[in-house]
């Protein structure tokens, strides 16, 4: 496995030469890279995942873009995990258990979808897409797959036919990823097929007995419409069950979940939604090792991520020239924050910590701004700090573990 | 709906994925732009788009949404015919799930939720094809939890590569 996954990633590597969508490649190259990884399956391993990815930055902290980094990014987690005893824990585990049942469940599952693929004839890209989407069918897939599979089952009226509308409507490359969707959908439903029978009876009872506590629950409204059209008011019934157990679940997600009102659950989970993608911004423009895009703010969260400072740490060298795109995150960020701080302080520290970030009084602010930007140009009114620039940077390195 | 073992080996295939990702993206843009830090952030988010929902595996519609976005954008490629044609199918797709919507409403309420259920479409890829509210809230919930394990698997990375930089920094 590890000679072919080296062998892809330096094939991936090579690819760009030419002028073929590199984006295809990605895929292809995704595909290949856990085809390879696929066979090995799950390694038994428990290295904690700071210490993996510690190993995979100091290997690739000399280089970080090179291909020979490259290839030693795929090669030495997995060699190490592959090698490693489950002998230590620590918390952050979970990343990489095994999981018997899910394997089974992916490979079962990757069978069916590659006899519902292979039906399909597509062009290259599409069926480089379906593989990519299909073949790669890990435990996250397989462990969806399962209740989706047995959701295809149900085969509810009012849910199959918007599927299948789906899926022969939108072709193009969203068809080739969506190809796999339908042979899922297939293979889903052959496996549920043999699934069906039995969860179909489960399932006509309970919405019998569903039938029969929201008759009672809500007499006059259910017995008209019961009487007039049964099947609609049926297929109503379900869709609404469905609706509010997945709302429940999404509860259990959000933060500041109250049951009472619809309108509110759902300004609750655009606001996470938004919140996430935000965070998800931040984080990847403060990955970028040029901390000096957010100059602003300058500090770390010491106190939740003990030091390590995920976000916005002030490195020496910052270059402060990164306005543009900077700017835009950090007016929304503080939007994001000001909007908070309304609602409640907590929520807002909790958001800001979240990216790293904590409040601070501006005056601390600024001291440590100049203290970390001593290499450009102190404008006059800040000089009178830099009288304290010892004391305040000391301080500051003293902070980091 | 997505037991929590699997979360585990989600994240474990969003960080294989978004990894080489991450260099086929870099060695993509090396040949055109230089790294601005603008630059190197689309690059970033942008690839780990893409190795999120490739480490779905097409199996929600966000995914598939996702990928049929980031395969017609401009960034990573050069077909044309394809993006007219999803842009086509999708409009012809939203308009067979308008006229097929059968919903009952009743009442000011109603239309509350139903502004509120245009904005959650916005936010989730791909929401705006689906016509049902149930597999609506169905793709976000599942578009929750894979963004939370991104963020988490970023948040470790970012934490990890610091601690390897403070390192090189005091040696």
């Amino acid at each position: 496995m590890q000679p072919c996954s080296r062998e892809m990633a330096a094939g991936g590597l090579n690819s760009p030469t030419t002028t073929t969508p590199s984006h295809q490649f990605q895929l292809h190259d995704l595909h290949q890279i856990h085809g390879g990884h696929h066979t090995h399956h799950f390694d038994p391993s428990s290295a904690s995942a700071d210490d993996f990815l510690d190993q995979i930055l100091s290997s690739a902290a000399s280089s970080p873009w090179s291909s020979a980094a490259a290839a030693d990014l795929i090669k030495s987690p997995w060699a190490d995990l592959a090698a490693g005893d489950s002998t230590h824990d620590d918390n952050n585990n979970g990343f990489f258990n095994d999981d018997p049942a899910a394997i089974n469940l992916a490979s079962k599952f990757r069978h069916h979808q590659i006899n519902g693929g292979a039906t399909n004839n597509n062009d290259n890209k599409m069926m480089l897409q379906q593989q990519l989407l299909m073949a790669s069918a890990a435990a996250a897939a397989a462990g969806d797959g399962a209740p989706l599979s047995l959701f295809n089952g149900f085969g509810s009226g009012s849910i199959q036919p918007q599927q299948h509308f789906h899926h022969p409507a939108t072709q193009g490359p969203g068809g080739g990823a969506m190809q796999p969707g339908q042979s899922f959908g297939a293979g889903g439903g052959q496996s549920g097929a043999a699934a069906s029978p039995g969860k179909a009876q489960p399932q006509a009872s309970g919405s019998t007995g569903g039938a029969a506590t929201a008759s009672q629950g809500k007499p006059r409204v259910r017995a008209r419409r019961g009487q007039a059209t049964d099947p609609h008011s049926i297929a109503e019934r379900l869709r609404r069950e469905r609706i509010a157990e997945r709302m429940k679940s999404l509860q259990e997600l959000v933060p500041n979940a109250n049951k009472t009102d619809k309108a509110s659950m759902l300004d609750e989970i655009i606001d996470y939604v938004k919140f996430l993608q935000l965070q998800v911004k931040v984080l990847s423009m403060s990955r970028l090792g040029g901390a000096g895009a957010i100059a602003p703010l300058v500090t770390n969260d010491m106190s939740s991520e003990g030091g390590g400072g995920d976000c916005i740490q002030a490195n020496g060298g910052s270059n402060p020239a990164n306005g543009g795109g900077s700017e835009s995150s950090m007016t929304m960020t503080e939007q994001q924050v000001a909007k908070l701080m309304e609602e409640d302080m907590g929520s807002a520290m909790q958001y800001l910590q979240g990216k790293g970030l904590c409040l601070m009084p501006i005056s601390l602010a600024t001291a440590i701004s100049t203290a970390t930007c001593r290499n450009q140009p102190s404008s006059p009114n800040l000089s009178v700090l830099t009288g304290g620039d010892v004391a305040v940077k000391d301080s500051t390195s003293a902070t980091k573990p | 709906m997505r037991p929590p073992t699997n979360s585990t080996t989600f994240k474990r295939e969003f960080l294989k994925k978004w990894l080489l990702a991450l260099q086929l993206c870099n060695n993509h843009h090396n040949n055109n732009n230089k790294n601005g830090v603008v630059e190197r952030k689309n690059t970033i988010k942008l690839s780990a788009e893409i190795a999120m929902a490739a480490a779905r595996n097409g199996a929600t519609c966000w995914s598939r949404a996702l990928i049929a976005k980031h395969s017609s954008s401009s960034s990573l490629h050069n077909q044309t015919p394809p993006p007219r044609h999803s842009k086509k199918r999708v409009l012809r797709c939203k308009r067979i799930i308008r006229r097929s919507r059968r919903c009952i409403h009743h009442g000011p309420a109603a239309a509350v939720v139903r502004r509120k259920t245009a904005v959650l479409r916005k936010l989730v890829p791909g929401g705006e094809l689906m016509g049902d509210e149930a597999s609506l809230i169905r793709e976000t919930l599942d578009y929750v939890t894979s963004l939370r394990a991104q963020i988490d698997v970023m948040r470790r990375l970012a934490r990890a590569s610091d601690r390897v930089a403070m390192c090189n920094g005091m040696k």
